[in-house]
C-alpha cells in the first residue's frame, strides 16, 4: 500500500471546500485545505502537494489570486499539479494561467465526477 | 415832394408796390414808407451794413443800383435795391429806395420742375438703365441737347450706363461704342468732372483731349458737350454728359443748374438702387425663409398672422393670401392652434420669449416665441419658430431603452455570475452525498430529483450571461456554411438522443459574413436546439441555406405545433416560454446577437405547419470596405 497522495484545495467558500475535501477524501486522497492566498501560501511553505486544486477567486470581485497560487507552486515544486477553478475565467485569464503552469482550467460548475477524473489522470506516475 | 401831388395821393400809390419803398433824410431817418417795406424790414432783421454804405453813397449825390444779399427768415435772397436821391441845389435832402427780390426773378423754379419730373419718372417700376434713357431724354428736350450719356463709377473708371440720341444715325453709330468705352479719373470730359467734381464744358469736342471720342462725336456731328459730376453724399457715383450739334456756350448759371440736375440723377438712382436692393433683399430672404424646414410664423402680439414660412403654410393648410391677416384663433380651437395664440398672448403680455410643447397625435413640437419690439406699435411682432421633436423623442426613447436594457443585462449577468458558486456547492454537496447513500435506491431517486433542479438553475444562469452580456462586437469575415456544418456537428448528439433527424439543405458556401463566430454559433444551435424540443419522435427538423440578394437567408423549421398566433409578436421577449423548463430566453439571445451582426430574424408558423425561424444576415464583400 502507498502513501495516500497529498492534495490542497483552496476556496472562500467554506462549504465548498467542506464538500470538496470530502468527496476526495472518499476517493482515498490525503486533503488539507485554505481559505485565503496567505494561509495557502503557508500550506505550500510546509508540505509538498502532489495536486492543488484552487478557485481563481479568493476575495472580492475582480480578484485573481489563484494565479498566484499557481506561481507559488510552480517556484516550489516542478512536480505538483495545479487545477484552476473559476466561475467567471476570462480566455485571457485562461491564458494566463496556462503561462505561469497551471495543468487545466475548469469552468464551474463542474461536477465531482468529472474534476475527479481530470485530477486522477494529472496524478498518474 | 412835387406840390401838384397831394400827400394822400402820394401815400395811396407807394403802398400800391409790391416792393419794399422807403425815404431817408440827411440825418439817416426814415421818413416815408409803404406797408411792403415795414414787413420786409422785419423780416431782414433790421438794419444792414450794405444798406447802410448804399444810404451814405446816395448822399453825396449819385444815383446807385446793387445786388445786395440779405436772409429773410433764414434763406438768402438777393434784392436789387435802388437808391435815388433828391434832386436840386445844395446837400442831398433825402433818398428815395426799392428794393426788389431778384431770386425770385431768377429761373430758379426751372431746377425744381425739373427735379420733380424726374422724381415723378422715376417712381414708375420700370428697369433702372430703361428709367436713366427717359430721363437723358427728358432733360435734352428741355434744355435743348441732342445726346446725352450717363456715365457710371464702376470700380476704377467710368462706364455708360444709359445714353440717349437724339437721332438713330448718330444712336447708330456711336452706341455700340460708346459702350465699350472707359474714363478713368482725370481722362476725357467725363473723368475730368469726375476728378473735379465740378461741371466740365469744351466747346468744341474736337479739341478734347481723347481723340478716339473727338472722331466718334465729329462722325456723329456732336460739337459741344458738357459734362457734371452725379455727387450723392460727397461722392461721385457717375458722369451725365450731354452733347450738342452747334458749338454752344454755357454761363454759370447754366452750370448751376446741371449741377443740381445731377445732383437729383445721382440721388433718384442712388435711391432707385437701394429700393432694388431691399426688393431684391427681400425676394432673397423670402426664398431664405421658405426654405426652412421648420415652421416659422410672425404674427401681430394680438395673434394676426404677419408672415409664415412655407412649412407653416403647409402645417395650416392655407396660402399665404389665406393667411395674411387672419388670427391664430380663427384657424380653429384645435392643437396646435391654441397653443399658439396661448404662447402668443404670454409673449405680449410678458414682453419675453416664452417657450411651449405641443403634443398632438401626429407628434410633438417644441414651440419658442420672442418678441420683436418696433419703433411704432403697429408693427411690434412676436415670431413663433416650431420644432419637430417627434423623432428626437423616439431617438430618446430608444437610447433610454437600449440604456435599460444594458443596465439590466449587467445586472442580469451579475446575479447570474453569484448563481454559479453556490449552484457549484451544491453539485459537490450532492456528489458527497451520493456517494455515501450508494445502495440507498430510495434516497437516490431524490437526489437525482435534486440534480435535475440544479441542471435547469445552471441552464438558466448560462442563459442569462449570454443574454445579459455587455457584447464588445468583434467582427470577422466568416463563412455562414461552414459555421452551420459546425452547428449540426455540436447539436447532434441532442438530435440522436430526441431521435429527430437534421436534414440541410445549405447553399451558402459563398456566403461570407462579418461575424462572431463563437456568438453567431449559439443563435443556429439555440434554434435547432428549440425546434428539437418541438419536434416528436421520429420527425424531421429542416435547416436551409442561401443567398438572397445582398443577404444569407438561414431557415430552421420543424414539425412542431407551431406557434400560438397570439404569441407571434412576443415570441422575441425575455423570459416569454410556453415550454415547461424554458427559460424564455433563447430566442431573445438569437435576436440580440443577430442584431450584433446588423442582421435580422422573423418568426413565423410555416404553410404546410410547424414553426419557421428566419435569419438574414447582411453579406460582406471584401471590395465593400
Amino acid at each position: 500500500m502507498t502513501v495516500a497522495q497529498r492534495i490542497l484545495i483552496v476556496d472562500d467558500e467554506d462549504l465548498i471546500v467542506l464538500a470538496m475535501r470530502k468527496y476526495f477524501e472518499g476517493l482515498g486522497y490525503h486533503v488539507d485545505s485554505a481559505f485565503e492566498l496567505e494561509e495557502a501560501q503557508a500550506m505550500l511553505a510546509n508540505y509538498e502537494y502532489d495536486l492543488v486544486i484552487a478557485d481563481l477567486r479568493l476575495t472580492g470581485i475582480g480578484g485573481v489570486e489563484g494565479l498566484q497560487i499557481v506561481s507559488d507552486v510552480h517556484q516550489r515544486c516542478a512536480h505538483t499539479r495545479v487545477i484552476l477553478l473559476s466561475a467567471f475565467g476570462t480566455p485571457e485569464i485562461e491564458r494566463e494561467s496556462y503561462n505561469r503552469g497551471a495543468d487545466a482550467f475548469l469552468h464551474k460548475p463542474k461536477a465531482m465526477m468529472e474534476l475527479a477524473s481530470i485530477a486522477r489522470t494529472l496524478l498518474e506516475p | 415832394m412835387p406840390q401838384l401831388i397831394r400827400r394822400p395821393i402820394f401815400d395811396a400809390l407807394v403802398d400800391l408796390s409790391p416792393d419794399p419803398v422807403w425815404i431817408v433824410d440827411a440825418s439817416g431817418n426814415v421818413i416815408h414808407c409803404n406797408t411792403a417795406y415795414t414787413r420786409w424790414w422785419a423780416e431782414i432783421g433790421g438794419a444792414s451794413v450794405r444798406i447802410g454804405e448804399l444810404q451814405r453813397r446816395a448822399f453825396e449825390g449819385r444815383s446807385i443800383v446793387a445786388d445786395v444779399r440779405l436772409i429773410v427768415a433764414g434763406v438768402e435772397r438777393t434784392y436789387a435795391i435802388h437808391a435815388r436821391p433828391t434832386e436840386g441845389e445844395g446837400p442831398v435832402e433825402a433818398v428815395a429806395f426799392t428794393a426788389r427780390d431778384t431770386s425770385r426773378d431768377a429761373p430758379a423754379g426751372t431746377e425744381t420742375a425739373i427735379e420733380l419730373a424726374l422724381m415723378h419718372l422715376f417712381a414708375s417700376t420700370e428697369p433702372l438703365s430703361e428709367l436713366a434713357e427717359r430721363a437723358l431724354e427728358f432733360l435734352c428736350a428741355t434744355d435743348g441737347w441732342d445726346a446725352a450719356i450717363l456715365w457710371q463709377v464702376s470700380g476704377e473708371a467710368l462706364r455708360a450706363f444709359a445714353m440717349w440720341f437724339g437721332n438713330d444715325a448718330a444712336r447708330e453709330r456711336l452706341s455700340a461704342r460708346v459702350s465699350q468705352l472707359r474714363f478713368t479719373l482725370g481722362r476725357g470730359v467725363p473723368g475730368r468732372a469726375w476728378s473735379t467734381h465740378e461741371v466740365v464744358w469744351i466747346a468744341d469736342i474736337l479739341d478734347e483731349s481723347t481723340m478716339d471720342r473727338a472722331e466718334l462725336s465729329a462722325t456723329a456731328g456732336l460739337h459741344s458737350v458738357v459734362a457734371a459730376p452725379l455727387i450723392e453724399n460727397e461722392r461721385v457715383t457717375g458722369v451725365v454728359e450731354f452733347f450738342t450739334q452747334s458749338v454752344r456756350p454755357i454761363n454759370d448759371r447754366g452750370k448751376k443748374t446741371l449741377l443740381q440736375t445731377a445732383a437729383a440723377l445721382a440721388r433718384l438712382i442712388e435711391r432707385r438702387r437701394l429700393i432694388e436692393q431691399i426688393e431684391r433683399r427681400g425676394a432673397e430672404w423670402m426664398l431664405t425663409f421658405d426654405s426652412i424646414s421648420l415652421p416659422i410664423l410672425l404674427t401681430t402680439p394680438d395673434g394676426v398672422f404677419a408672415r409664415l414660412n412655407r412649412a407653416a403654410r403647409e402645417m395650416a393648410g392655407l396660402d399665404y393670401a389665406g393667411l395674411v391677416g387672419r388670427s391664430i384663433q380663427s384657424l380653429g380651437d384645435t392643437e396646435p392652434w391654441t397653443t399658439l395664440h396661448d404662447t402668443v398672448t404670454a409673449v405680449r403680455d410678458s414682453g419675453m420669449a416664452c417657450t411651449a410643447q405641443i403634443v398632438t397625435e401626429a407628434g410633438t413640437w417644441d414651440v419658442a416665441a420672442s418678441p420683436l419690439p418696433a419703433s411704432a406699435r403697429e408693427d411690434e411682432r412676436v415670431i413663433i419658430a416650431m420644432r419637430d421633436m417627434s423623432e428626437l423623442i423616439r431617438l430618446q426613447e430608444s437610447v433610454r431603452r437600449g440604456e435599460q436594457l444594458a443596465a439590466l443585462g449587467e445586472l442580469v449577468a451579475g446575479v447570474a455570475h453569484e448563481v454559479k458558486n453556490p449552484l457549484f456547492g451544491m453539485g459537490v454537496t450532492l456528489d458527497v452525498l451520493e456517494e455515501q447513500l450508494r445502495g440507498n435506491a430510495e434516497s437516490l431517486e431524490l437526489t437525482q430529483a435534486l440534480r435535475t433542479w440544479i441542471a435547469r438553475l445552471q441552464s438558466l444562469t448560462e442563459n442569462l450571461l449570454a443574454f445579459g452580456k455587455t457584447w464588445s462586437v468583434d467582427l470577422k469575415p466568416g463563412n455562414v456554411g461552414e459555421l452551420l456544418h459546425q452547428t449540426i456537428a455540436s447539436v447532434a448528439p441532442r438530435a440522436k438522443e430526441n431521435v429527430v433527424a437534421i436534414d440541410s439543405d445549405i447553399h451558402a458556401e459563398e456566403a461570407t459574413v462579418l461575424m462572431d463566430g463563437s456568438r453567431l454559433i449559439l443563435v443556429f444551435e439555440n434554434l435547432l436546439i428549440n425546434a428539437l424540443q418541438h419536434s416528436r419522435k421520429g420527425e424531421q427538423v429542416h435547416l436551409s441555406a442561401r443567398t438572397e440578394g445582398d443577404a444569407a437567408v438561414i431557415s430552421v423549421r420543424d414539425h412542431g405545433p407551431g406557434f400560438n398566433p397570439d404569441d407571434l409578436p412576443r415570441v422575441f421577449q425575455p423570459f416569454f416560454t410556453r415550454r415547461r423548463g424554458g427559460t424564455g430566453l433563447g430566442l431573445s439571445i438569437v435576436q440580440r446577437i443577430v442584431d450584433e451582426h446588423g442582421g435580422t430574424v422573423n418568426a413565423r408558423n410555416h404553410e404546410s405547419g410547424g414553426a419557421e425561424l428566419r435569419v438574414q444576415l447582411p453579406l460582406y464583400h471584401q471590395d465593400s470596405e
